[in-house]
Formats: structure tokens, C-alpha cells, sequence
């Protein structure tokens, strides 16, 4: 449901302003109006507030000092030990009775340690990934050059080679000699299965004319770090090798330096980042309010249950210089108003769909309790098997686990969880009716099916008036039993009304709380239409011989219906009310997804015994397992999309109006 | 009716359905995909807009299981 709201005006001395707002953002019930916004004869007075260049100067500071520590913040990895939340709120609490002054100097401070040894860090890292690109070339070369000395005259240079090219290397020792007048030297080795290295070591003054000649040819050069571009080989490899060795040491010691700071500093850092950024958030809000000569107001809506909180909170500490008011919002103000949500325990997680959508507007119907409802049965409808349900809270088991061992806190996943549970509760329940497990895997090691493949066994049975048989279990795949497959599509057309039907009734209430009539009246002819419609093909479908006098009277409903519907929403109400047997219909897919999946489940089953026994029966299990982990995952994205896109479109369509202004109170939000 | 006509039947009500699907899935796909590298906000429309002809495949799956469970000579 909506919370109530209630329009407020906070008027108090000027001179307790900023202590009013630091009480307002610790409360965090305030959703702010923007003052200079409001038109009329009570705002005509009022001036609004401004960040004079004292604030500015302020907020400047508390902005570079945010960036400074965030800085800090993202090089520091967080302490193994988990830091509680009362820590980084006695920490917090701490900010608030010093100076900007000394919060700088603190920053200051936790730079100046942290500043050499993050860039020492940054630099080795560096040093490192460069360096480890001639790993490999060391590993293939170096053995061979640490065969080969150069002296002071003589330069070489390093080559690798296909196996495929490696006679090259006989036209190269030829060019070479020629170019060097034979003073050079070509090693050569094989050094893994695909690569030949060769070290070619020649006079200085031939440098120039050997590294065109290698150029121009397109031989594959090892490039070494510019740095050590001018040493001979064996040299610069061997400098390579003792550098790469060094570094790791290096990095874990300055590594167990951060850490040390960061066990120190973290959760102060932690608190640091919300305090400024709730610091800089309540002087972005000043330009809000407006003042007089000696007073400041506030304007704003908080939850009806808060205001009397919230007076007396005032009143005790500030003495009645600041006094709250509650106000009778106007027609246009009442359009603004923020809408908020609180539902029970049960119902929340199906607050989800507004991840999707905006929450509905203040003063309409909160409809989460229709998903609450209907999301699970249409799931559960598509996905009864009790088997498959066990896997569902295995999963929501284990990912709830695994976001407690990461302490995630994704708001998201905490619904999906929630939702999935109360949608395999629902898919548990369903399956007891359809007694399916694994599709017909008890039938088949009961031995309950017959050699056509259909179920044997009815343990409740009966028969409608019209004869007709029905009974439990519920064959989904009912081809033997066409009365039974006219059953179930019977249901599925009367959850659709129901859902249908509920979601007008909340417009129809709507339209009449507003006092709109024609909104009133297409909702309603909408609604009559359905149920008139439904009426009829139930009374066709179960009492096809019946002459009953209610059957005319249900069409001649459904015809008025949409008459009603044309009255209040023009020739498009109209329209739309013929359309709406469309919508209702489409709930056939209800039946057809849970058949897709009943079917794939005993195609898992079926391929499964193929393998026949003995040994083979791991194969076939795993083979029936594979399937039915595919039918398993299609089975809960199809179904969860499918049962949304009902909730949303055939559902909410016919009522549902967003919130232009969505509760979002003034408090400590540390940035997020 | 026989049996073949019967099972030709079917394969038409799932297979053009399943075609019809495919071909409007593959249109708002990629008009969801450039929509969503501008405004991601609108993932939630874009799974609901996606889903949405996947009403007629499985509808066609529906009738075709009806048109299976029919028998030859009737």
C-alpha cells in the first residue's frame, strides 16, 4: 500500500538553520519541495536562499576533499575483517563536531602515508607487466645467449624463427657475412617445438646496414626495453631476469604496507566518503528554501506518521524557535506529492516490478498485492512440478548464501530470491496437483501409465454436471482426455478474468475515489464485458444442454459492457473492450508454456530410459539430468517473463498510473 | 482426416508461428538493443517488448497440439 502523506512547512530563526538541517538529514523522513518553485500569495514574501561565497567556498572544499579521499580510498583494498556498520557510524558521529579544517589536515595526513607508497606500488606494477612480456622471450633465448659474449666492439641482436622458416637462417648467416665482411657470428637453437632462436653478433659499424637488411627482410626481432636497447644480449637478458626477480618481493612488502593502512584508516575513510558526501548533498539542497528578514522555511512532504515525531523532536530542541506545520495541499500540489510504498513482509519482494516501472501515483491503489498474488499462480500454473520446485529453493538457498558470504547487499537479487521462493512455493503446490516430479517420472517408476503413455491412476475422480470427468491428478498432457484439455483451458481463461477482472476493479474503485466518472464507466464496461463473456463460455462449456434464462442475460452484459466502455472512453473505450477478449485469451498461454514444459520433461525422461539398465543407467541419468536442467532454466525464465508481461500489459494496462514525484527523503545517504 | 493432412497441420500452426515470432523478435530486438546503449533504464520494456510476440508461437503450439489430438477420420 501508499503511505499516507502529508504536506509540511518547516518556518524556524534563521541563525539554527544549518543545526535544523543536520536534525532534518539525520531523520530522513523530509522528502524537500523546491520553494522558489511555488506560486501563490503565501510564497509571495519569501526570498529565496542562496549559496553565498562563503558556502560556495565550503562546498568547494568538502568537494575536493571528497575527491581527494575517494581517491585514497580506491587504491586502499578493504580490511579481511568485516567492518560493522556501528563502526563507520561512531566514526561518522565523530565528523560531525569538527572543523573542515581539521577533517583537511586529516586527509592531509592520510595522503602523505599512503601517496609514496601507492605510487612505489603503481610504479613496481608497472615495472612488472612491462617486464613480463619478455618472459617468454627470456625463457626461449636466454640459454643460448648466456652462450655468447660480446665485447666492447661488438653489438648483437636476437631473432626467433619458425620451424617451418628456419632455413632463412642459412640465407641471413650468408647476407650477414657479406654485409660485415665476416665479422660476425650466427648461434642458432631449436628451442621449443615450433621456434628457432638465433643470436646474431656483429661489429658496431655494421649496425646500421644490418638492421635495414632485417628490416627490409621482415625477420621477427627481439625488441628489448628501450633502456637496455644498446646492451649486448647476453647482458640485457641477464638484467631482465635478475629485475623480474626482484620485483615480486618488493610488491609484497609494500602490498603488506597498504594493508597495514588500510586496517587503520578504512573504516575511517568509509565514514569520511558518507560525511562529505551527505555534507555537500544538504548544502546542494539550500537553494531550495526560502527566508524572510529572520526566518527560514521549509517545504516538503514526510509520511503522516512521522509529523507528530518530527514536532516534538523540534520542539524539545530548539525550544519552539522552529516549529513544523502541516499543511492542506491543493489540487495541483496533491499531483506532486511523492508516492512511497510499505507492504507487509509477504508482499514486498513483488516490489520488484517497480524496477521496471515507476511505483504507482500518490493517491491511486498499490497493486503490488495483485502481483503478490497472481505473479506466483500464473508461474506456479506454468511450472508445477513438485521436482522442480525442490531445485527452485535449492537455488534460492544457495544464492542467498552466496550473497551473505559476499555481504551483497543488490536489491535486486535480495527480490529475486524472494520472488523465486514464493514462485517455487506456488510451482510445489501446482505440481502436487498435476503429480508431476520431473515430469512423469513417479508415474513411470510406479509403473502408473498405461503402454499409450497416459496415467493410469486417478485417486480422486468425479464428473462434472454435464457428465464430464474430472479428477486428480491433473493429466497436463491430456490428449487421451479431451474434456480434461477443455478443463484446463477453462481455468486458464478464468485466472484471466480473475486477473483481468481485479485490475479493473482497482480502476473502477480509482475512477470513483476521483470522482471520474468516465473513467469510472469504461472500467467498468470493460469488467462487464469479461464477465459476461466468461459467463457465457462457461455456461456453453459445463452446461452445453442447459437452456438457462442467465445466458442471455450474460450476453446482453457483455454488449452493454461495451456500450459503458464506449460512454466513458470514446470509440477507443469501445474498441478496446472488443479487444479485451484478445487479452483474455491470450492466458492460453498459460497452458501452452507449462505443456512446452511438461513435454520436454518426459522427452528428458523418455531419452533417459532409452539407455536402458545396468551400467547405462549413469548415461541415461545424466542425459535425463542435462535435459532437465535445460527445461529447469527455460522453465524459470519463460514462465517469470511470461507471467510479468501478463501483470504488466493485460493487467496494469487496464488501471495503472506511474508516480510523476517518487519519495526520496533528505538524509544521510553517503553519496549513494 | 488423414493422418498426414493432420500432421501437416500441426507443423504449419507451429512452424509459422514459430517463423512470425522469430522474424518480429529479430525487428525489436535490434531496436531494443540500440534503445538500450542509450537509455539502459529502459531493460524492463525492452524484456517485456521482446516477450511480447512470443504470445503467437505459443499460441500456434496450442493449436497445434489441439490439431494433433485430433483423430484420423474425423
Amino acid at each position: 500500500m501508499l503511505l499516507t502523506m502529508s504536506k509540511v512547512e518547516i518556518v524556524g530563526v534563521k541563525t539554527l538553520f544549518f543545526q535544523v538541517l543536520e536534525t532534518l538529514q539525520d531523520l530522513g523522513t523530509l522528502h524537500l519541495e523546491d520553494i522558489t518553485k511555488k506560486r501563490g500569495p503565501r510564497y509571495a514574501d519569501l526570498i529565496p536562499m542562496e549559496m553565498d561565497p562563503a558556502l560556495e567556498e565550503e562546498r568547494n572544499l568538502l568537494q575536493n576533499l571528497a575527491m581527494r579521499n575517494n581517491a585514497i580510498l580506491s587504491e586502499l583494498a578493504p580490511p579481511k575483517e568485516r567492518i560493522s556498520s556501528a563502526v563507520i557510524d561512531e566514526k561518522y558521529g565523530s565528523f560531525q563536531g569538527r572543523t573542515l579544517a581539521d577533517i583537511s589536515a586529516m586527509v592531509e595526513e592520510e595522503e602523505s602515508a599512503t601517496r609514496e607508497l601507492i605510487s612505489y606500488k603503481n610504479e613496481l606494477e608497472v615495472e612488472m607487466s612491462r617486464l613480463s612480456k619478455y618472459e617468454p622471450i627470456i625463457k626461449k633465448v636466454y640459454p643460448l645467449a648466456s652462450k655468447v659474449t660480446t665485447t666492447e666492439q661488438y653489438t648483437s641482436v636476437a631473432l626467433l624463427i619458425e620451424e617451418r622458416y628456419k632455413q632463412v637462417l642459412d640465407y641471413i648467416e650468408q647476407e650477414l657475412e657479406r654485409i660485415t665482411s665476416g665479422q660476425c657470428d650466427v648461434f642458432s637453437a631449436r628451442v621449443d617445438e615450433n621456434t628457432h632462436a638465433a643470436i646474431l653478433v656483429f661489429h658496431k659499424r655494421y649496425s646500421e646496414q644490418v638492421h635495414n637488411f632485417l628490416a627490409a627482410e621482415n625477420v621477427n626481432q627481439v625488441r628489448l626495453p628501450t633502456e637496455l636497447a644498446d646492451k649486448p644480449y647476453d647482458e640485457a637478458l641477464q638484467e631482465i631476469e635478475t629485475r623480474y626477480k626482484e620485483i615480486p618481493p618488493k610488491l609484497k612488502k609494500v602490498k603488506e604496507d597498504l594493508e597495514d593502512i588500510s586496517n587503520k584508516w578504512y573504516a575511517t575513510l568509509v565514514a569520511l566518503k558518507g560525511y562529505l558526501a551527505d555534507r555537500v548533498e544538504s548544502l546542494n539542497a539550500i537553494p531550495k528554501f526560502g527566508q524572510s528578514g529572520h526566518v527560514f522555511v521549509i517545504t516538503g512532504w514526510m509520511p503522516s506518521d512521522k509529523v507528530e515525531e518530527t514536532r516534538k523532536l523540534l520542539e524539545e530542541k530548539y525550544e519552539g524557535k522552529v516549529e513544523i506545520t502541516e499543511e492542506m495541499p491543493t489540487h495541483a500540489e496533491m499531483e506532486e506529492a511523492p508516492s512511497a510504498m510499505h507492504n507487509p513482509a509477504a508482499v514486498k519482494p513483488f516490489e520488484f516490478i517497480y524496477l521496471l516501472i515507476k511505483p504507482p501515483k500518490y493517491g491511486h491503489l498499490d497493486p503490488t498485492f495483485l502481483v503478490a498474488i497472481f505473479f506466483p499462480l500464473l508461474f506456479g500454473f506454468m511450472l508445477g512440478d513438485m521436482g522442480y520446485a525442490l531445485v527452485i529453493f535449492g537455488a534460492v538457498w544457495l544464492m542467498k548464501r552466496i550473497m551473505k558470504k559476499r555481504e551483497s547487499k543488490s536489491v535486486f537479487m535480495t527480490l529475486f530470491a524472494n520472488v523465486l521462493f514464493i514462485s517455487g512455493i506456488s510451482s510445489f503446490i501446482f505440481g502436487l496437483l498435476y503429480f508431476e516430479f520431473f515430469g512423469d517420472l513417479l508415474f513411470r517408476l510406479f509403473g502408473w501409465k498405461d503402454a499409450a503413455g497416459h496415467a493410469e491412476v486417478q485417486w480422486i475422480w468425479g464428473y462434472t454436471s454435464n457428465g464430464k470427468p474430472w479428477g486428480w491428478p491433473l493429466e497436463r498432457i491430456a490428449q487421451a482426455n479431451e474434456n480434461l484439455f477443455g478443463l484446463l483451458l477453462v481455468i486458464v481463461i478464468c485466472i484471466g478474468a480473475l486477473h483481468m477482472g481485479a485490475a479493473l476493479t482497482i480502476g473502477l474503485i480509482d475512477g470513483i475515489r476521483h470522482h471520474d466518472r468516465k473513467h469510472a464507466f469504461e472500467k467498468a464496461g470493460y469488467l462487464m464485458f469479461i464477465l459476461g463473456l466468461v459467463f457465457v463460455g462457461l455456461g456453453m462449456w459445463a452446461f452445453k444442454d442447459a437452456k438457462s434464462v442467465l445466458m442471455p442475460l450474460w450476453a446482453v452484459m457483455a454488449v452493454v459492457g461495451i456500450g459503458f466502455a464506449g460512454y466513458g472512453g470514446g470509440f477507443g473505450g469501445g474498441l478496446e473492450a472488443a479487444l479485451t477478449f484478445g487479452n483474455l485469451l491470450s492466458y492460453a498461454r498459460l497452458y501452452g508454456i507449462g505443456l512446452a514444459s511438461v513435454i520436454l520433461a518426459e522427452v528428458a525422461n523418455e531419452l533417459g530410459a532409452e539407455f536402458g539398465g545396468g551400467f547405462m543407467i549413469i548415461l541415461g541419468v545424466i542425459v535425463a539430468g542435462a535435459l532437465h536442467t535445460l527445461n529447469i532454466a527455460l522453465g524459470i525464465l519463460s514462465p517469470s517473463i511470461q507471467s510479468l508481461r501478463l501483470n504488466l500489459v493485460e493487467s496494469f494496462t487496464k488501471f495503472y498510473q506511474e508516480a510523476d514525484v517518487v519519495y526520496k527523503p533528505f538524509k544521510r545517504s553517503g553519496g549513494e | 482426416m488423414e493422418l498426414g493432412l493432420i500432421a501437416i497441420g500441426a507443423a504449419l500452426a507451429i512452424g509459422l508461428a514459430a517463423l512470425a515470432t522469430g522474424w518480429s523478435q529479430s525487428k525489436i530486438g535490434a531496436a531494443m538493443a540500440g534503445a538500450l546503449a542509450e537509455k539502459p533504464e529502459l531493460v524492463g520494456n525492452a524484456i517485456i517488448m521482446i516477450a511480447i510476440p512470443e504470445t503467437m508461437v505459443v499460441l500456434g503450439f496450442v493449436i497445434s497440439f489441439l490439431i494433433i489430438g485430433l483423430k484420423p477420420g474425423e
